[in-house]
């Protein structure tokens, strides 16, 4: 167990290393020059060339990787091009609002989805299920700009249960945008627990424990849930590294301060070690949830083992 | 008969006293301090440090904070600030007597010294200012004794004193608070204005409390939220709700509704921003003025000011705004008529007519417009450039339309001879001084990569008498010299300008004391009270 995390970590290390790569690259393929956009379209030539120098984007590509590379090696992201302002403090502002919107999210998820789930595959094909389904649909389909603007119409503005946006007023700020933030989620989840449930129910260990005399519940809940969770985990740990990656529209819509408007500000003025910074932390927590996932795999069902060897 | 004359006087004077009893009220309400004033607004602040960050969403902010040695007062003219008068020596040198017992908010002193040390701080190359080259040919200040300090520079410059009027350049920083927070000044910002910083919540908001040792006339209120709301329809439902007093970027469809709402005042001000359709005359076919003149007769001004802006805006009369010194109206929406026939009865003239299929063509050849066009960065810019790519497709020209993100857009049209005929754009003349609104888009000294003529215009009498204006120091000189050059560029029709820029500022009823100005970027806090 111990040595197959060692491995993992080892192969986390690739995989950043990867991510900041493409990213790099990516952002030296994009056009617009970042001295413009940083010195106004009224800068002269000799300014720009100064700034380039000052940030040392006239050096290759290979060397401001490798530089790069060192320097978060040692702790360091570097500093924005724009607001010169650490890195890692601009990360610092914006990551845990979005991580812990994120888990509010994955809350809702855990709690409506799962149950969702299981009652329709235990009532298969009856009414009950197909208005999950119904409902699920409707939470995957319809856009997360158009649900918020009128969660905030109705619970904000019409009822004024929530605030409008921001994150001011503890835990009712949460509501509305993890709410939001949470029906895709809820919807995957839903429909993976109920596909993933009604496998495992026509399976021998169930049929053995219908057998021993079990109440319906406990072999369900039990046995069968148990079981059924294997898939499902591996969809939320996916939906995790959604609702963190991809609270972009969220975050603007309830005015959520976090890294997905940062990055996306950042992309716009081609603040290009901002972004690899963002793209960064969002890759290593990417990791770190997959790894926490793997390795759960071996609570819910005895039958899997993690070998070092293997 | 004694008695009705004595009734009618009694009911007039009743009359006039209902009549007069709202201004009676009005003025009977005196400004009052304390309160927190709330603005909402789209984005959040890059950096408060303004050799750092110029665009609205910081000037908003600090403009409040800092102080230049000159400003602009409401209706465009230079006034005293932290300079109290000011003589020119000699053609590169103008003094500036400063205003004294002036402290920062950090407590250290005011002077000359700290005068030096921002202008120096915006023209070093090792850290380049963004406003760097906004100072034109100011090449650095000498300090003369505590209250006086000498701006050089290295030609004679009429526009100097409108330049200095910049906060967003050389708004006078604490040196020592500079040299304390090196890189981290942008979070932490030190000047002499009404307003000091007091925090700054990323991506939430900025608060600015009242400076109580401030020179002039103390601001009313306690505390100023910069709050952001990024989303259009959730930032006017919290301004409907009153969770904002004060709201910046409204969305123009929703205008109609606020001006006729009784608890909202909107204040409107012409502003300084021409956004316009910039045609390239290095290459054919646009390098043929009576080509140039036949577009700016087939596109409706009036129509997309109407339809596409929403009426947001003011149709432009001329490349620059009224309120900048050396306008002159050059009558451009009776001079350029929308009028599809006489458009191509120019084109007809210059050899282009239209084949049975509709075509455009010369010589067997049809005519091929690139249309560049920005997206994200003026009002409707878009909106606007699809408007002109319809109209002009309807004539018969084969358009190739190119969109692109600003920052893309930018850095494109900073090349050398790129391959674009007509492009959208906006300028802003920040000064108020024509210099700056005609000197980088028309002087043919600044065509990319090195400036930001990207229509390649060349008129040499047009050079002259801009340079003329440029340096000159005696104003009717420099207007008459304006005036003449802004009669040329309209007859070369090099810009199509669209519209000029409206500052609306949305506000509750009980925000008293609020005056708009033309620059977009100012937003000047410290006259305004809460009336409630």
């Amino acid at each position: 167990m111990g040595r197959y995390v060692l491995k993992r970590l080892v192969w986390s290390v690739f995989v950043l290393l990867g991510v900041t790569l493409v990213i790099q690259a990516t952002m030296s393929l994009v056009s617009g020059d970042p001295t413009v956009i940083l010195l106004g379209e009224t800068a002269t030539m000799e300014q720009r060339a100064a700034l380039r120098g000052e940030l040392g984007l006239d050096r290759p590509f290979v060397v401001r990787y490798a530089t790069y590379v060192t320097d978060v090696a040692r702790g360091n992201l570097g500093r924005s091009y724009r607001s010169r302002r650490p890195i890692l403090e601009e990360i610092r502002d914006a990551f845990p609002p979005t991580l812990k919107l994120s888990l509010v999210a994955l809350l809702i998820t855990v709690v409506i989805g799962l149950p969702a789930g299981v009652l329709s595959a235990v009532r298969a094909n009856t009414a009950t299920d197909r208005l999950v389904t119904a409902v699920s649909l409707l939470g995957l389909s319809v856009p997360v700009f158009l649900i918020g603007l009128l969660l905030i119409y109705l619970l904000a503005y019409r009822w004024q249960v929530f605030p409008v946006g921001g994150m001011d007023n503890g835990a009712a700020s949460y509501v509305l945008p993890a709410v939001t933030l949470a029906l895709t989620s809820i919807a995957v989840i839903s429909r993976m627990t109920r596909a993933s449930m009604l496998d495992v129910l026509g399976e021998d260990f169930i049929r053995t424990a219908r057998a021993k005399g079990l109440a319906e519940a406990v072999v369900v809940n039990k046995h069968g849930l148990k079981a059924a969770l294997v898939p499902v985990v591996t969809a939320l740990a996916l939906q995790v590294g959604l609702l963190i990656g991809g609270a972009v529209l969220t975050e603007t819509v309830f005015s959520w301060p976090g890294i997905g408007r940062l990055m996306v500000t950042a992309i716009k003025t081609r603040d290009l070690l901002l972004v690899q910074g963002c793209v960064l932390v969002l890759a290593a927590g990417f990791v770190v949830i997959n790894l926490l996932t793997d390795l759960s795999y071996t609570l819910l069902d005895p039958r899997i083992r993690h070998e070092a060897s293997a | 008969m004694e008695r009705r004359r004595t009734l009618v006087a009694a009911v007039l004077i009743a009359l006039t006293m209902v009549a007069i009893a709202p201004e009676v009220l009005a003025q009977s309400s005196r400004p009052k301090s304390g309160g927190t004033l709330v603005v909402g607004r789209p984005t959040d602040a890059i950096s408060l440090d303004p050799n750092k960050a110029t665009t609205a969403p910081e000037v908003w902010v600090y403009g409040n904070i800092f102080e230049t040695l000159v400003t602009l007062d409401e209706k465009m003219q230079v006034r005293p600030a932290l300079a109290e008068r000011w003589e020119r020596l000699n053609d590169k040198t103008l003094r500036f007597y400063l205003r004294k017992g002036v402290t920062f908010h950090d407590g250290t002193l005011f002077n000359a010294a700290a005068v030096k040390f921002t202008i120096e701080r915006v023209i070093n190359p090792k850290t380049p200012a963004r406003g760097r080259s906004w100072l034109g040919p100011v090449t650095g200040a000498n300090v003369v004794d505590e209250h006086t300090v000498d701006v050089i520079t290295s030609s004679s410059f009429g526009p100097l004193l409108n330049h200095l009027t910049m906060v967003f350049v050389v708004g006078i920083l604490s040196p020592d608070a500079v040299n304390k927070f090196g890189d981290d000044f942008g979070r932490n910002p030190v000047g002499t204005g009404p307003f000091r910083f007091e925090e700054w919540k990323s991506n939430q908001s900025i608060t600015l409390v009242r400076n109580d040792r401030y020179w002039g006339p103390k601001a009313y209120l306690d505390r100023v939220v910069f709050r952001v709301i990024p989303e259009e329809g959730a930032r006017m439902i919290a301004y409907d709700r009153g969770d904002i007093d004060l709201l910046l970027r409204a969305a123009p469809v929703e205008m109609e509704r606020l001006r006729k709402d009784k608890k909202t005042q909107v204040s409107d001000t012409p502003g300084l921003r021409i956004i316009y359709v910039g045609l390239n005359s290095s290459i054919p076919p646009l390098d043929d003025v009576r080509v140039r003149r036949a577009l700016s007769h087939a596109i409706d001004v009036r129509g997309i000011n109407q339809y596409v802006v929403e009426n947001a805006m003011l149709p432009a009369r001329s490349v620059i705004a009224p309120m900048v010194f050396g306008y002159k109206d050059t009558r451009l929406p009776e001079r350029y008529v929308y009028d599809v026939g006489l458009a191509r009865k120019l084109l007809g003239e210059a050899g282009w007519t239209a084949g049975p299929d509709g075509t455009l063509r010369k010589a067997g050849k049809p005519m091929e417009l690139t249309f560049w066009a920005s997206e994200g960065r003026d009002l409707k810019d878009r909106e606007v450039s699809e408007a002109v790519l319809a109209q002009l497709s309807k004539l018969g020209i084969k358009m190739n339309f190119v969109r692109m993100e600003w920052g893309a857009y930018l850095n494109a049209l900073r090349v050398e001879k790129p391959p674009y005929n007509l492009f959208t754009l906006g300028w802003v003349t920040m000064t108020g001084d024509s210099d700056f609104g005609l000197y980088a888009t028309f002087h043919s000294a600044n065509v990319p990569p090195k400036g930001t003529q990207y229509q390649y215009y060349r008129n040499p009498e047009v050079d002259r008498l801009l340079d003329e204006a440029r340096t000159s120091l005696d104003a009717p000189t420099r207007a008459a010299a304006y005036g003449k050059a802004l009669e040329h560029i309209t007859n070369d029709v090099s810009w199509i300008p669209i519209y000029q820029t409206k500052e609306t500022v949305v506000l509750r009823s009980y925000v008293s004391g609020y005056v708009g100005h033309p620059a977009e970027y100012y937003l000047r806090l410290g006259p305004v009270w809460l009336d409630r």
